[in-house]
């Protein structure tokens, strides 16, 4: 009885220390794995706009938009219970108020001089031209993520443009061309995609929220995923001296909807004549 | 009937005055503030991107034939909201409610569109209204959850 009872814990103790030394080793990889591979976002994120009712929107979601930090906050303060006689609708315009308006106070006076006789009649969009970078970043529609070692390819839909972005570890063009798409380059922070896209020539920024970029504005896309994989979180952020006085960054989160599929279709050109 | 008109009436008056989810800030062509209403007969619809098109013979108080042409939604968007490429046939007769052409030809960009037998017609840029509506039953019920 002795030598059992000597044994015995003895061998509860190798036991016990065989599995903390496996769950350590277990967890070790698992942390290094995590540190190591960079998030899976391949597919397709849809926007609430054509996916209003996909199941995994929170309310808060629902009313999502292009929209600053202080916008999402005001957001949150509509949502309290003392705002409760508030409409869906009465909300969506109180935070497009809100958003205009922080918006509005970062504009610089070539912004304002250039909205004051810019005429929406000559986007050339309407003309079936594709949309700069910032307002592609910006759209409604679904887009598809291919996502591979060296670069990322984002795929959208109709007027949006195809982007490229590389990620070898390679630079900007130096006096590269600018151009309406710009130089995108690509890195993971953790579990965050982040893209920096330089040479990006004047255009039209975002048309519904009526701002322009001048030339050599610079984006910054940081791309989150949410711990469950359903749900990616953009923060977008525009730097642009000449049309803004500080950075506009604007945020807005796409769900995953493997079930969507890209679609196409011919683009006739708009004259606002018969 | 009346209801259902002066519902639809509301609802036009609101949606008109909030930002178009469509592709082109509607300033281009329309006046975004007013509004306007015609019956036609449907002679085409061209199912196009970035707007869809509908042309139509409406009938003036003088009693002519006008042609007019009423343009929307992407036909990508439209289709996600349960559009076909065959959505209006020539001969159908509508009702459309949308923004008149600031350069005054005969031009609406709709917002409601309803056959004449009273059925509105889904999706368009009168999607904002459905999903507004969607958007107020998933926050009444998180209302009642939270009390």
């Amino acid at each position: 009885m002795s030598h059992r009872g000597i044994t015995r814990p003895k061998n509860n103790s190798m036991i016990k220390l065989l599995v903390i030394l496996t769950l350590g080793i277990l967890l070790s990889f698992r942390f290094a794995l995590g540190q190591d591979s960079p998030p899976n976002i391949g597919g397709v994120w849809s926007t609430t706009v054509t996916a209003i009712d996909h199941p995994n929107w929170s309310v808060e979601e629902l009313f999502a938009c292009n929209c600053t930090s202080e916008t999402y906050e005001y957001l949150d303060e509509l949502l309290m219970p003392e705002n409760d006689h508030l409409s869906a609708l009465e909300i969506e315009e109180a935070i497009s108020t809100h958003n205009r308006a922080a918006i509005r106070e970062l504009y610089t006076q070539e912004q304002i001089d250039y909205l004051a006789v810019f005429d929406h009649a000559d986007d050339p969009s309407i003309q079936c031209e594709l949309f700069g970078v910032f307002r592609t970043i910006l759209h409604n529609d679904p887009i598809l993520i291919e996502q591979s070692q060296d670069q990322i390819i984002i795929r959208p839909e109709d007027l949006a443009a195809d982007r490229i972005i590389y990620m070898d570890g390679r630079g900007h063009p130096e006096n590269g061309p600018l151009s309406a798409i710009g130089h995108s380059i690509g890195w993971y922070e953790g579990n965050t995609l982040v893209i920096e896209t330089a040479n990006i020539s004047a255009n039209i920024a975002e048309d519904a929220l009526n701002i322009h970029n001048a030339d050599n504005a610079r984006t910054i896309e940081r791309y989150t995923l949410s711990e469950d994989g359903t749900r990616l979180h953009g923060q977008f952020t525009l730097i642009d001296p000449i049309m803004f006085s500080e950075p506009l960054v604007l945020e807005r989160t796409r769900v995953f909807t493997p079930e969507v599929e890209l679609l196409d279709a011919p683009c006739e050109s708009i004259s606002g004549e018969m | 009937m009346i209801n259902k008109t002066l519902m639809l009436f509301c609802w036009a008056t609101i949606l008109l005055s909030l930002p178009s989810q469509a592709h082109h800030n509607p300033a281009a062509h329309y006046i975004v503030d007013e509004r306007v209403e015609i019956n036609g007969i449907v002679t085409e619809f061209r199912p196009v991107n970035p707007h869809s098109r509908i042309y139509l013979d409406v009938t003036n108080d003088e009693g002519e034939i006008e042609q007019w042409m009423a343009e929307g939604d992407s036909i990508i968007n439209l289709r996600r909201a349960g559009w076909t490429d065959d959505q209006f046939k020539p001969g159908d007769e509508v009702q459309v409610l949308g923004r008149p052409s600031r350069f005054g030809y005969n031009l609406v960009e709709w917002t409601f569109i309803t056959y004449s037998d009273g059925v509105e017609v889904g999706g368009g840029n009168g999607q904002f209204g459905e999903r507004m509506r969607f958007v107020q039953t998933r926050l009444d019920e998180y209302r009642q959850q939270r009390n």
